[in-house]
């Protein structure tokens, strides 16, 4: 597919801005003890990504300049709902982040980012779910964008928390041991079932089976940092942080080849076989 | 019932020459790697027996158009005849259009940045004259029709083309006859 980089960076960025969120505010109201100035970082650092995120979906269209018209068709097209829900989720990161900064009362706005971020994610995923293209056609791109946005968002603020010193409890890593495994079965269980559906989609599957990037991305984005975290929290004194950037820098890459692997692997109904 | 139009496809008729492409691509003066209507070879032995057939096929103008439903700028449009636009001024060349037809119909400008698709030569048919591509074929193996009408022979679907279900194309195709003998008695 033409300009998918554009694709893989908006979705991985989208979904770690969203899953990122999401951890700040439940770390925020269960722990409650973040001072402003590290709350203020890392809403900071959710912004960054989110707006980096939406910078790159520019890259994809032949219009960019127009982008503001693709909320028009929203009671219809997906593509409409997810630029609507990501543009509002952009605008919450930065009202949670003022009011961080500021001081301002924050949980209103962060149970409402934190809504439409778990509601933006998988609409993102709707927008591939297509009967064009089989592979696509089913729970995949849902499952696979709320698996990215669990995995990657946490260690995302998990890096940003451990730059300013806040101490993180083990229950984190444990989250995101629990998501990355997750993420790793239910593609397992994806690629069998699109091998053995025959035709485009079993094309799709094979497609994916027989390409590095597929090896690149089982070794980068779940054994090793899946490895890394569960060797640093099976030690009785566990430190984490010395880790934490390699185990992010780790699941990122992966998710960026398997998104890259998502669009470049996936078979369209053929016209007559061709 | 109100009038729905549709190409009428016959691959009975068809010889695969390629000038309602041409003419196609003639009349809209489309890019040299654009082709609105596409003539594909269909798989030899589909027809109980080998033989070279064809199917020429443009945008299939569906009944539930998945382009309609995927565009973010509401570029599309289904006229009360059944035809379906494609508005290049709206257009922001978003491409998932693209992705969602199952046809693979439109197609993307390199030099416009945005999609363009088969209209069925609205503005022609409003003159009422006949689409390019109609007039272009020298076997009359394209025509339109009203759908609601009973046309004898005429199919939803050929072997090869994709589920017709999905989104309910307008197109008809009337089937090649293969191993047909003419025999000429003295
Ligand atoms: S054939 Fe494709 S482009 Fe044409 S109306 Fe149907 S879905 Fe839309
Ligand atoms: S490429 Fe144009 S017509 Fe197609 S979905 Fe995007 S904006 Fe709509
Ligand atoms: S012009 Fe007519 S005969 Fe020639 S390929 Fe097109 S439909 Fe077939």
């Amino acid at each position: 597919m033409m300009g998918e980089w554009a694709l893989v960076l908006f979705t991985v960025l989208s979904q770690m801005a969203a899953g990122a969120f999401v951890s700040l505010w439940v770390l925020d109201t269960v722990k409650g003890n973040m001072k402003e100035a590290t709350g203020t970082f890392v809403s900071q650092g959710v912004v960054l990504a989110m707006g980096l995120g939406l910078l790159a979906s520019l890259g994809h269209l032949g219009h960019p300049l127009e982008a503001y018209r693709a909320s028009a068709h929203f009671g219809t097209s997906w593509l409409s709902r997810e630029v609507v829900l990501f543009g509002l989720f952009f605008f919450l990161s930065v009202v949670y982040y003022w009011q961080w900064r500021t001081g301002g009362a924050r949980h209103l706005v962060g149970i409402s980012g934190s809504i439409v971020a778990l509601m933006a994610v998988p609409t993102s995923g709707m927008v591939y779910v297509l009967a064009a293209i089989p592979a696509w056609n089913n729970f995949g791109p849902v499952l696979f964008f709320l698996l990215t946005a669990v995995t990657l968002g946490p260690l995302y603020a998990a890096v940003l928390l451990t730059i300013k010193q806040y101490s993180l409890g083990k229950s984190l890593f444990q989250f995101v041991i629990a998501a990355l495994f997750c993420s790793f079965m239910s593609f397992a269980l994806y690629l069998s079932l699109l091998i053995s559906a025959g035709d485009v989609t079993a094309l799709t599957g094979w497609n994916t089976m027989l390409s590095i990037t597929f090896w690149l991305r089982l070794f980068i984005g779940w054994i090793a940092p899946l490895g890394i975290l569960g060797y640093v929290l099976a030690q009785q004194q566990w430190h984490i942080s010395r880790y934490m950037i390699l185990a992010f820098a780790l699941v990122l890459i992966g998710e960026l080849l398997g998104r890259e692997l998502f669009y470049g692997s996936a078979v369209a109904l053929t016209m007559f076989g061709l | 019932m109100a009038k729905k139009i549709g190409f009428l496809v016959n691959s009975d008729r068809c010889i695969g020459c390629h000038a309602c492409e041409l003419a196609c691509k003639n009349e809209y003066q489309q890019e040299p790697e654009i082709r609105w209507r596409k003539v594909y070879p269909l798989k030899e032995d589909s027809f109980g027996g080998f033989a070279r057939e064809f199917a020429s096929l443009a945008c299939n103008h569906c009944e539930d158009p998945a382009c309609l439903k995927a565009c973010p700028v509401i570029a599309y449009t289904k006229r009360e005849d059944g035809i379906v636009m494609h508005s290049k001024e709206r257009c922001i060349g978003c491409k998932n259009c693209m992705l969602a037809c199952p046809y693979k119909v439109p197609e993307f400008n390199q030099k416009t940045k945005k999609v363009e698709k088969c209209h069925m030569c609205a503005a022609r048919q409003d003159r009422g004259e006949k689409p390019a591509c109609v007039v272009g074929c020298p076997m009359e193996a394209i025509t339109i029709i009203n759908v609601n009408d009973t046309i004898a022979g005429a199919e939803r679907s050929l072997p090869g083309f994709p589920n017709a279900a999905i989104t309910n194309p307008t197109t008809r195709f009337i089937k090649p006859v293969v191993g047909r003998q003419v025999r000429r008695d003295a």
